[in-house]
């Protein structure tokens, strides 16, 4: 299909690359700043089925960073917004939006049909939910976090000697400053939510990853990176 | 007694108003720790992660050698 002849042309992707981005099923938990930028490259790559999950509303302060919404769209659920607007990008992609938010009494049950999930979610007691689901259900689980021009991804693989969460940052922590509360950079929450969508393609295309069980920081500001072994 | 390069990330850069400082006469975690809580108070307060050459360290006793570069990361939420 000519559609995707740039990325098969990619000789350690090719046809096979293909054939495992059109099987896959990926669940992205958050369709804010992180997760409109992953799910505009997931959807780009052609991959098979993809699930959105948030309760939220669009609203005019978001249209600034999250990409995939339009005026017309304010007070819309994003889930479903989203859904219908990459729907018109790539109609070959299942689209699944989830109007509500992800929480301990439903996460397993939603992340069990996906391969693997994408964390862009903007509260670190959900994020802890969203770890043990995937950690349970041995589901390979890519987290990013924003704070102003700096920011982190981890890729979880959730396999025997996965890193956990817990190893960085305790669950019972309050007041992790958000967007909300601290602004934000529209493009540097755009690399973030691209490095989840690469790291995401790498493990669905069976590359290795550099980032496995680590924790990549970069400073958009200073351009200074830094890859953190967590166990 | 080693000399060591330390980086704040995030909010700890703020707090302490410098992203990287160096440090002398400090022999293991637990003892830089408490060098840098005396230096900022607020990182009482504070909840992070630290990293050694690179790597998270879950042993505040873990040694610290001449040259090691130390980084202090709090969680980071944004989304």
């Amino acid at each position: 299909m000519k559609r995707y002849n740039k990325q098969e042309s990619v000789l350690e992707w090719g046809i096979k690359g293909q054939e495992y981005i059109k099987k896959a099923r990926i669940l992205v938990v958050g369709a804010g700043g992180l997760g409109c930028p992953a799910l505009q490259y997931l959807l780009g790559a052609g991959i098979g089925f993809i699930g959105i999950v948030d309760g939220d509303i669009v609203s005019e302060e978001n249209l600034h960073r999250q990409l995939v919404y339009t005026e017309t769209q304010i007070g819309l659920n994003k889930a479903i917004a989203a859904k219908h607007n990459l729907q018109l990008s790539n109609h070959e992609v299942q689209i699944k939006g989830f109007d509500f938010y992800l929480s301990k009494e439903n996460a397993q049950e939603i992340i069990l049909d996906y391969d693997l999930v994408l964390d862009c979610t903007d509260d670190l007691a959900i994020r802890h939910v969203i770890h043990q689901a995937c950690h349970t259900l041995q589901k390979p689980l890519i987290l990013a976090a924003n704070y102003l021009w700096e920011g982190y991804v981890i890729h979880f693989s959730m396999q025997k000697d996965t890193a956990r969460l817990q190893d960085i940052f305790p669950e019972q922590i309050n007041d992790v400053p958000t967007c909300n509360n601290l602004g934000a950079i529209g493009p540097v929450l755009g690399v973030l939510g691209s490095l989840q969508a690469i790291e995401a393609l790498k493990i669905i295309t069976k590359h290795p990853s550099m980032m496995c069980n680590q924790l990549f920081h970069i400073n958009l500001k200073t351009m200074q990176t830094s890859l953190i072994q967590i166990k | 007694m080693a000399k060591v390069k330390i980086k704040f990330f995030g909010i700890l850069k703020e707090i302490s108003n410098q992203s990287e400082i160096e440090m002398n006469d400090v022999a293991n975690v637990e003892e830089l720790h408490l060098k840098i809580k005396n230096l900022f108070p607020f990182f009482s307060h504070q909840v992070y992660a630290i990293s050694v050459n690179q790597k998270i360290v879950h042993d505040l006793n873990s040694q610290i050698s001449d040259g090691d570069e130390i980084a202090f990361l709090p969680p980071y939420s944004g989304g």
